[in-house]
């Protein structure tokens, strides 16, 4: 649910990072805070939390105009992947706009990947949300590993295991290098304001 | 008490985490003042959405903060109107609660590991679960029976949450085993051969469980790929968990032992070189897997000439108690190499893998209770002697 502050006419929207530990999440949004540096307001807000870090900040999207007069603030946010902190992951998830699920193309982690997009689909729908709804974008990151001789599951296979009934926009990406990363928040904004402008006109109307 | 009141509440119902976004969101002024059932009073100070400052009792800053956050219960109160006080609190709001949150998780998961254990009776929990052949999910409630005893049916299951209990039906009475826990499987591989084969125990849920449906007929033409004695090997496995769950459910409810070894058998070494094989298969004759009891061998499972089965490597007790192979005259325990297996590990699909992994473990854990019993039963019969 995006807020509107009415003042300063802005929306501002949040997009939240999910995924299994490690895959990937903090390193995305740390590569985007390097990279678009003049897109940014606000500090990074880093938490430690065991395993990894949780991390905030907002984010202005350039070029992709107005909705009703009003500018467009992204909020990004990462959510703790360990399976302890359900509380925090909650609070993040809660009133998300868009999704971007973080999986971890190596083979080992297949089954965290499962898991944790089962996670995300309980925890979506406790607020009532619905994961064949929201704005969702998958990003198969590490993709550089395959290169170090790590076993790497291909495109195909990690597109069955999570993306078969979703059917959602997909990205191979490698957070560490930087390939992916834009193009997938990109996505991920663009389908969340588009998402964002058909709510409002069904209420308009 | 002439305090300009705008919003109060519940803890219950609307949390803090909840009630400083909202008046973050507001970017509001002023203090929230929170009161717990028990007569403590605290105090959060904000200034245009952003927390300066807390306070409860003697505790101020960012450690009053996050022990206020962990009230559950209470009332608030929002008073507006600037406070004067020092800004003892630099974080940004979200920051603050992301990291409140964090230590609240961290608290409760800590709580979690010290909490006692709910259910005593041991609880085999199979390997991490293998969502690749999980078909469906089904939920079952507390008691309810999944799998009777001597019902036809092929379905395989996986415990993806909660436990079940294994009963096996001897001489009319149904015989509590052991528990299953997540990651166990339910159901046996015979099923491949004849899709239609009575089960060989009941399974009835305990509290409550969330299973997963397995790809019986993906299982089943896998199956049917494998070599020869690969088959033999899922089936003999099976058969010896079957049997060894029958020695134990007689075990519990008779009060004698298991049946002694005939005089005929005699005992047959485990080659010394081949110690580190799992699966053996009966050469020359039947051969039997026996408890021994100072100079008595008792029966657990009885292999015919040519069936595989599994070591089940467990130590031998220093007093002479222990298990071991008896043979009839001219038998033999042949290992099974991997390569005349064709087993080629790798090649089996992960789901295959871990059910041969789990059917390993179940069989342990069967001999570990056998012994338990024999070890008690064995006790009383010396008791009941003396006071003959």
């Amino acid at each position: 649910m995006a807020v509107f502050n009415i003042q300063q006419r802005v929306i501002e929207c949040k997009i939240v990072y999910y995924g299994p530990g490690r895959c990937g999440k903090t390193t995305n949004l740390e590569t985007i805070h390097k990279l678009f540096r003049k897109n940014m307001s606000g500090d990074l807000v880093s938490i430690d939390t065991e395993g990894d870090r949780t991390l905030f900040f907002d984010f202005l999207p350039m070029g992709l105009g107005k909705i009703h007069g009003c500018d467009v603030k992204v909020q990004l946010f990462t959510v703790p992947g360990q399976p302890q902190y359900a509380s925090t992951r909650k609070l993040v998830l809660k009133g998300a706009d868009g999704i971007v699920f973080v999986a971890d193309s190596l083979a080992v982690r297949r089954e965290k990947n499962m898991l944790s997009l089962k996670d995300l689909h309980e925890n979506l729908k406790s607020y009532g949300l619905s994961i064949a709804k929201i704005p969702l974008v998958l990003q198969y990151n590490k993709r550089d590993l395959a290169k170090e001789g790590l076993p790497v599951m291909p495109i195909e296979q990690m597109e069955r295991d999570l993306n078969r009934q979703l059917k959602v926009p997909s990205f191979p990406g490698s957070a560490v290098t930087g390939e992916g990363v834009g193009k997938t928040l990109k996505a991920c904004i663009e389908s969340t304001l588009r998402h964002l402008q058909q709510e409002l006109n069904w209420v308009q109307k | 008490m002439d305090i300009a009141e705008v919003l109060s509440g519940r803890l219950s119902f609307v949390g803090l985490a909840e009630l400083l976004q909202f008046l973050g969101g507001a970017a509001a002024t002023g203090n929230i003042r929170i009161f717990a059932e028990n007569g403590a009073e605290g105090t959060i100070f904000m200034k245009n959405g952003e927390v300066l400052d807390a306070r409860l009792e003697e505790k101020n800053g960012e450690d009053a903060f996050h022990d206020l956050f962990t009230w559950q219960e209470g009332r608030f109160l929002f008073v507006p109107g600037e406070g004067s006080g020092p800004r003892r609190i630099h974080r940004n709001l979200t920051g603050l609660l992301l990291d409140a949150l964090r230590q609240m998780d961290e608290l409760q998961a800590s709580q979690r590991e010290k909490g006692p254990e709910l259910l005593r009776e041991p609880c085999l929990k199979g390997p991490a679960i293998e969502y690749s052949d999980v078909v469906d999910e089904e939920f079952h409630r507390d008691g309810s029976v999944v799998v009777r005893q001597g019902r036809f049916g092929s379905w395989l299951w996986v415990i993806l949450e909660g436990q079940v209990r294994l009963h096996k039906e001897v001489g009319g009475r149904s015989v509590p085993l052991f528990c299953l826990g997540k990651g166990a499987y339910i159901g046996s591989a015979a099923s491949f051969v004849m899709m239609n084969r009575p089960r060989s125990a009941s399974v009835q849920v305990v509290g409550e469980a969330l299973l997963g449906v397995l790809d019986a007929q993906r299982l089943a033409r896998e199956f049917t790929t494998f070599s020869t004695v690969l088959q033999d090997l899922v089936l003999g496995v099976d058969r010896q968990l079957t049997q060894l769950g029958e020695t134990l459910a007689l075990l519990r409810i008779s009060s004698g032992l298991p049946a002694k070894t005939p005089a005929s058998y005699q005992k047959i070494r485990v080659p010394e070189d081949h110690l580190s094989a799992t699966f053996f298969s009966a050469g020359g004759g039947r051969i039997l897997l026996a408890w021994q009891k100072e100079d008595a061998f008792l029966e657990l499972a009885s292999f015919p000439e040519g069936s595989v089965f599994a070591y089940p490597m467990q130590k031998k007790a220093s007093d002479g108690n222990g298990l071991i192979f008896l043979g009839e005259e001219g038998s033999f325990l042949e290992p099974l190499e991997k390569g005349d297996a064709g087993m080629l590990w790798d090649r089996l699909s992960p789901t295959f893998r871990k059910m041969l992994g789990f059917s390993l473990s179940s069989i342990q854990t069967t001999l570990a209770l056998i012994q338990e019993a024999i070890d008690v039963k064995g006790r009383k019969n010396d008791t009941d002697e003396e006071s003959c």
